[in-house]
Protein backbone atom coordinates (compact mmCIF):
# COMPACT_ATOMS: atom_id res chain seq x y z
CA UNK A 1 0.00 0.00 0.00
CA UNK A 2 2.93 2.83 1.08
CA UNK A 3 4.56 1.49 -2.28
CA UNK A 4 1.18 2.65 -3.81
CA UNK A 5 1.11 5.71 -2.24
CA UNK A 6 4.84 6.89 -2.89
CA UNK A 7 4.38 6.09 -6.53
CA UNK A 8 0.81 8.47 -6.59
CA UNK A 9 2.38 11.47 -4.54
CA UNK A 10 3.78 12.72 -7.70
CA UNK A 11 0.51 13.13 -9.64
CA UNK A 12 -1.62 13.87 -6.13
CA UNK A 13 -1.91 18.06 -6.24
CA UNK A 14 -2.86 17.48 -9.68
CA UNK A 15 -5.56 15.21 -9.23
CA UNK A 16 -6.67 16.06 -5.88
CA UNK A 17 -5.83 19.92 -5.12
CA UNK A 18 -8.98 21.21 -6.56
CA UNK A 19 -10.23 24.06 -4.02
CA UNK A 20 -13.57 24.60 -6.13
CA UNK A 21 -15.42 22.72 -4.02
CA UNK A 22 -14.23 21.46 -1.68
CA UNK A 23 -11.96 24.36 0.06
CA UNK A 24 -15.07 25.81 2.17
CA UNK A 25 -16.56 22.55 3.24
CA UNK A 26 -12.79 21.65 4.48
CA UNK A 27 -12.59 25.05 6.02
CA UNK A 28 -15.65 24.85 8.10
CA UNK A 29 -15.40 21.18 9.24
CA UNK A 30 -11.73 21.76 10.44
CA UNK A 31 -12.61 24.98 12.35
CA UNK A 32 -14.18 22.14 14.79
CA UNK A 33 -10.55 20.58 15.50
CA UNK A 34 -10.36 20.99 18.91
CA UNK A 35 -7.38 20.11 21.93
CA UNK A 36 -5.13 17.15 20.61
CA UNK A 37 -5.38 16.35 16.95
CA UNK A 38 -4.51 13.65 14.78
CA UNK A 39 -5.02 14.04 11.13
CA UNK A 40 -5.01 10.74 9.17
CA UNK A 41 -3.60 10.58 5.97
CA UNK A 42 -1.82 13.98 5.21
CA UNK A 43 -0.92 13.33 1.96
CA UNK A 44 0.99 15.76 0.22
CA UNK A 45 -0.48 18.68 2.95
CA UNK A 46 -2.96 19.84 0.09
CA UNK A 47 -5.19 20.30 3.71
CA UNK A 48 -3.15 22.21 5.75
CA UNK A 49 -4.00 25.65 4.15
CA UNK A 50 -7.52 24.92 5.67
CA UNK A 51 -6.25 24.13 9.26
CA UNK A 52 -7.49 26.77 11.54
CA UNK A 53 -4.38 28.47 13.27
CA UNK A 54 -2.35 27.87 15.98
CA UNK A 55 -3.38 24.40 16.16
CA UNK A 56 -1.16 21.38 17.62
CA UNK A 57 -1.83 18.62 15.20
CA UNK A 58 0.02 15.20 14.62
CA UNK A 59 -0.24 13.91 10.95
CA UNK A 60 0.20 10.36 9.91
CA UNK A 61 0.44 9.04 6.28
CA UNK A 62 1.71 5.78 5.76
CA UNK A 63 3.42 6.92 2.16
CA UNK A 64 6.92 8.51 3.14
CA UNK A 65 7.23 10.28 -0.25
CA UNK A 66 3.59 11.80 0.67
CA UNK A 67 5.50 12.95 4.02
CA UNK A 68 8.22 14.49 1.90
CA UNK A 69 5.96 16.31 -0.10
CA UNK A 70 3.85 17.65 2.57
CA UNK A 71 6.82 19.16 4.36
CA UNK A 72 7.09 23.04 2.95
CA UNK A 73 3.56 23.10 3.63
CA UNK A 74 4.11 22.20 7.11
CA UNK A 75 6.66 24.50 7.81
CA UNK A 76 4.41 27.31 6.16
CA UNK A 77 1.37 26.37 8.66
CA UNK A 78 0.92 29.08 11.56
CA UNK A 79 0.93 26.13 14.54
CA UNK A 80 2.68 23.06 15.03
CA UNK A 81 2.32 20.15 13.04
CA UNK A 82 4.50 16.52 13.56
CA UNK A 83 4.35 14.64 10.99
CA UNK A 84 4.92 10.69 11.20
CA UNK A 85 5.06 7.79 9.26
CA UNK A 86 2.27 5.14 10.49
CA UNK A 87 -0.84 3.09 9.48
CA UNK A 88 -3.76 4.33 10.11
CA UNK A 89 -4.96 0.51 11.03
CA UNK A 90 -2.22 0.55 13.86
CA UNK A 91 -1.62 3.76 15.35
CA UNK A 92 1.13 3.91 17.77
CA UNK A 93 -0.79 6.09 20.57
CA UNK A 94 -1.96 5.65 24.09
CA UNK A 95 -5.63 5.05 24.66
CA UNK A 96 -7.73 7.94 24.91
CA UNK A 97 -4.68 10.58 23.57
CA UNK A 98 -6.75 12.74 21.39
CA UNK A 99 -9.54 14.91 21.29
CA UNK A 100 -10.05 14.95 17.70
CA UNK A 101 -9.49 13.10 15.05
CA UNK A 102 -9.46 14.17 11.10
CA UNK A 103 -9.08 12.15 8.43
CA UNK A 104 -9.69 14.16 4.45
CA UNK A 105 -9.95 11.74 1.52
CA UNK A 106 -8.54 8.55 3.72
CA UNK A 107 -11.32 6.13 4.27
CA UNK A 108 -11.47 4.95 0.48
CA UNK A 109 -7.37 3.85 0.71
CA UNK A 110 -7.19 2.13 4.13
CA UNK A 111 -7.47 -1.15 3.38
CA UNK A 112 -9.34 -2.40 6.36
CA UNK A 113 -12.04 0.90 7.47
CA UNK A 114 -13.61 -0.62 9.94
CA UNK A 115 -10.41 -1.96 12.14
CA UNK A 116 -8.88 1.82 11.00
CA UNK A 117 -12.39 3.59 12.88
CA UNK A 118 -11.56 1.03 15.97
CA UNK A 119 -8.30 2.67 16.16
CA UNK A 120 -9.25 5.94 15.51
CA UNK A 121 -11.84 5.02 18.31
CA UNK A 122 -9.69 4.02 20.55
CA UNK A 123 -7.39 6.96 20.49
CA UNK A 124 -9.57 9.35 21.13
CA UNK A 125 -11.21 10.91 24.45
CA UNK A 126 -14.65 9.57 25.74
CA UNK A 127 -15.73 13.25 24.22
CA UNK A 128 -13.67 13.04 21.27
CA UNK A 129 -14.53 13.64 17.92
CA UNK A 130 -14.24 12.59 14.64
CA UNK A 131 -14.24 14.81 11.81
CA UNK A 132 -14.52 12.80 7.63
CA UNK A 133 -14.33 14.54 4.73
CA UNK A 134 -15.08 11.77 2.77
CA UNK A 135 -16.16 10.49 -0.22
CA UNK A 136 -18.36 7.19 -0.27
CA UNK A 137 -20.80 5.57 -2.85
CA UNK A 138 -23.86 6.92 -3.78
CA UNK A 139 -27.34 6.10 -2.95
CA UNK A 140 -28.34 7.61 -6.54
CA UNK A 141 -28.87 3.85 -8.28
CA UNK A 142 -27.04 4.96 -11.48
CA UNK A 143 -24.13 7.19 -9.99
CA UNK A 144 -24.04 4.38 -7.67
CA UNK A 145 -23.47 1.57 -10.34
CA UNK A 146 -21.29 4.68 -11.96
CA UNK A 147 -19.08 4.24 -8.72
CA UNK A 148 -19.08 0.99 -8.75
CA UNK A 149 -18.06 0.61 -12.21
CA UNK A 150 -14.91 3.35 -11.74
CA UNK A 151 -13.51 1.04 -8.63
CA UNK A 152 -12.86 -2.16 -10.96
CA UNK A 153 -9.78 0.13 -12.13
CA UNK A 154 -9.67 2.58 -9.21
CA UNK A 155 -8.69 -0.09 -6.50
CA UNK A 156 -5.31 -1.08 -8.49
CA UNK A 157 -4.29 2.60 -7.62
CA UNK A 158 -5.24 1.94 -3.53
CA UNK A 159 -9.14 3.69 -3.86
CA UNK A 160 -12.09 2.44 -3.33
CA UNK A 161 -15.18 4.27 -4.62
CA UNK A 162 -17.79 2.64 -3.64
CA UNK A 163 -17.26 2.21 0.03
CA UNK A 164 -20.69 2.88 2.74
CA UNK A 165 -17.95 4.79 5.19
CA UNK A 166 -20.40 6.27 7.38
CA UNK A 167 -22.02 2.44 8.14
CA UNK A 168 -17.88 1.65 8.72
CA UNK A 169 -17.67 4.00 10.83
CA UNK A 170 -21.05 3.32 12.76
CA UNK A 171 -19.77 -0.33 12.98
CA UNK A 172 -16.75 0.67 15.19
CA UNK A 173 -18.69 2.61 17.44
CA UNK A 174 -19.37 6.19 16.01
CA UNK A 175 -22.80 7.95 16.51
CA UNK A 176 -23.08 9.97 13.50
CA UNK A 177 -23.86 13.90 14.61
CA UNK A 178 -24.09 15.80 11.61
CA UNK A 179 -24.03 15.39 7.47
CA UNK A 180 -23.30 17.71 5.18
CA UNK A 181 -23.33 17.49 1.21
CA UNK A 182 -20.27 18.90 -0.22
CA UNK A 183 -20.89 17.30 -3.77
CA UNK A 184 -24.55 15.41 -4.32
CA UNK A 185 -24.29 12.60 -1.72
CA UNK A 186 -21.12 11.40 -2.64
CA UNK A 187 -18.66 13.82 -0.86
CA UNK A 188 -19.29 14.37 2.74
CA UNK A 189 -18.35 16.58 5.26
CA UNK A 190 -19.35 14.27 8.46
CA UNK A 191 -19.27 15.19 12.34
CA UNK A 192 -19.21 11.78 14.56
CA UNK A 193 -18.57 11.13 18.07
CA UNK A 194 -17.98 8.59 20.24
CA UNK A 195 -21.11 6.33 21.04
CA UNK A 196 -21.97 6.41 24.74
CA UNK B 1 -21.30 19.11 -23.37
CA UNK B 2 -17.97 18.88 -25.24
CA UNK B 3 -17.74 14.86 -23.22
CA UNK B 4 -21.48 14.31 -24.59
CA UNK B 5 -20.80 16.20 -27.90
CA UNK B 6 -17.17 13.65 -28.60
CA UNK B 7 -19.01 10.24 -27.01
CA UNK B 8 -21.97 10.70 -29.15
CA UNK B 9 -20.17 11.82 -32.80
CA UNK B 10 -17.61 8.55 -31.25
CA UNK B 11 -20.27 6.30 -31.11
CA UNK B 12 -21.51 7.85 -34.82
CA UNK B 13 -18.95 7.19 -36.65
CA UNK B 14 -18.64 3.63 -35.14
CA UNK B 15 -21.85 2.73 -36.88
CA UNK B 16 -20.89 4.05 -39.91
CA UNK B 17 -18.30 1.16 -39.99
CA UNK B 18 -21.58 -1.28 -40.27
CA UNK B 19 -20.39 -4.00 -38.42
CA UNK B 20 -22.34 -6.08 -36.37
CA UNK B 21 -24.71 -4.00 -34.07
CA UNK B 22 -23.37 -5.50 -30.63
CA UNK B 23 -20.01 -5.19 -31.94
CA UNK B 24 -20.44 -1.97 -32.61
CA UNK B 25 -22.73 -0.68 -29.94
CA UNK B 26 -19.25 -1.87 -27.84
CA UNK B 27 -16.63 -0.32 -29.69
CA UNK B 28 -18.80 2.87 -29.97
CA UNK B 29 -19.17 2.47 -25.84
CA UNK B 30 -15.16 1.99 -25.62
CA UNK B 31 -14.00 4.33 -27.67
CA UNK B 32 -16.44 6.78 -25.89
CA UNK B 33 -15.04 5.87 -22.34
CA UNK B 34 -11.60 6.38 -24.09
CA UNK B 35 -12.30 10.28 -25.34
CA UNK B 36 -14.29 10.86 -21.88
CA UNK B 37 -11.19 10.05 -19.54
CA UNK B 38 -8.93 12.39 -20.75
CA UNK B 39 -10.97 14.76 -20.84
CA UNK B 40 -12.37 14.26 -17.07
CA UNK B 41 -8.72 14.50 -15.88
CA UNK B 42 -8.22 17.71 -18.13
CA UNK B 43 -10.55 19.18 -15.71
CA UNK B 44 -10.35 17.45 -12.50
CA UNK B 45 -7.50 20.04 -11.21
CA UNK B 46 -10.14 22.80 -11.47
CA UNK B 47 -13.13 20.58 -10.25
CA UNK B 48 -12.36 17.96 -8.62
CA UNK B 49 -11.63 14.33 -9.65
CA UNK B 50 -14.77 12.81 -9.17
CA UNK B 51 -16.86 16.18 -9.62
CA UNK B 52 -15.59 15.68 -13.24
CA UNK B 53 -15.11 12.19 -14.07
CA UNK B 54 -18.26 10.78 -11.99
CA UNK B 55 -21.27 12.97 -14.33
CA UNK B 56 -19.07 12.21 -17.86
CA UNK B 57 -18.47 9.10 -17.65
CA UNK B 58 -22.26 8.30 -16.80
CA UNK B 59 -22.56 10.92 -19.82
CA UNK B 60 -20.40 8.76 -21.93
CA UNK B 61 -22.28 5.79 -21.24
CA UNK B 62 -25.87 7.54 -21.50
CA UNK B 63 -25.43 9.82 -24.51
CA UNK B 64 -24.17 7.74 -26.97
CA UNK B 65 -26.76 4.90 -26.46
CA UNK B 66 -29.16 7.16 -28.13
CA UNK B 67 -27.49 7.04 -31.23
CA UNK B 68 -28.08 2.93 -30.77
CA UNK B 69 -31.42 3.56 -29.93
CA UNK B 70 -31.74 5.56 -33.23
CA UNK B 71 -29.78 3.16 -35.37
CA UNK B 72 -32.11 0.60 -34.23
CA UNK B 73 -35.07 2.46 -35.23
CA UNK B 74 -33.76 2.88 -38.46
CA UNK B 75 -32.93 6.48 -37.91
CA UNK B 76 -30.15 7.55 -39.38
CA UNK B 77 -28.50 10.75 -38.24
CA UNK B 78 -25.63 13.06 -39.56
CA UNK B 79 -22.43 13.11 -37.49
CA UNK B 80 -23.32 17.10 -36.20
CA UNK B 81 -26.61 16.08 -35.51
CA UNK B 82 -25.50 13.34 -33.15
CA UNK B 83 -22.94 16.01 -31.64
CA UNK B 84 -25.34 17.93 -31.20
CA UNK B 85 -27.69 15.66 -29.29
CA UNK B 86 -25.14 14.87 -27.22
CA UNK B 87 -24.05 18.27 -26.01
CA UNK B 88 -27.74 18.69 -25.06
CA UNK B 89 -27.49 15.24 -23.06
CA UNK B 90 -24.61 17.37 -21.60
CA UNK B 91 -26.87 20.06 -20.73
CA UNK B 92 -29.34 17.77 -19.13
CA UNK B 93 -26.74 16.24 -16.89
CA UNK B 94 -25.11 19.81 -15.69
CA UNK B 95 -29.09 20.66 -14.93
CA UNK B 96 -29.50 16.98 -13.35
CA UNK B 97 -26.40 17.30 -11.02
CA UNK B 98 -27.54 20.98 -10.43
CA UNK B 99 -31.34 19.79 -8.93
CA UNK B 100 -29.85 17.10 -7.36
CA UNK B 101 -27.13 18.89 -5.70
CA UNK B 102 -29.57 21.21 -4.46
CA UNK B 103 -31.91 18.79 -2.75
CA UNK B 104 -28.87 17.00 -1.12
CA UNK B 105 -27.74 20.14 0.21
CA UNK B 106 -30.86 20.76 2.03
CA UNK B 107 -31.71 17.25 3.39
CA UNK B 108 -28.45 14.81 3.15
CA UNK B 109 -28.40 14.53 6.87
CA UNK B 110 -32.22 13.27 7.56
CA UNK B 111 -31.12 10.87 4.48
CA UNK B 112 -28.78 9.05 6.48
CA UNK B 113 -30.55 9.15 9.74
CA UNK B 114 -33.43 7.15 7.95
CA UNK B 115 -30.49 5.11 7.09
Amino acid sequence: MATIWDRRAKHYNFCEGSDLRRGRHKQALFRDMVGRVLFVGVGTGIDIRHFPLGQEIIAIDISEEMLRRAEIRRREYQGVISFARMDAMELCFADAHFNTVVTSCTMCSVPDPVRAFREFHRVLSPRGQLLMFEHVRSQNPVFGLALDFMTLWSRRRGTEMNRNTLRNAQTAGFHITNVESVYLDIILAVHAAKAE
Amino acid sequence: MLVGAVATAAMHLTHALNWNFAVTCLLGMLLAMAMQMPLAWLVAPVLGSIESMLPSMVLAMVSPMSVCAAHLMGCKMHWLSCAGLGAAFGIGMFVIIRMQSRVYRRNVYLAYQCR
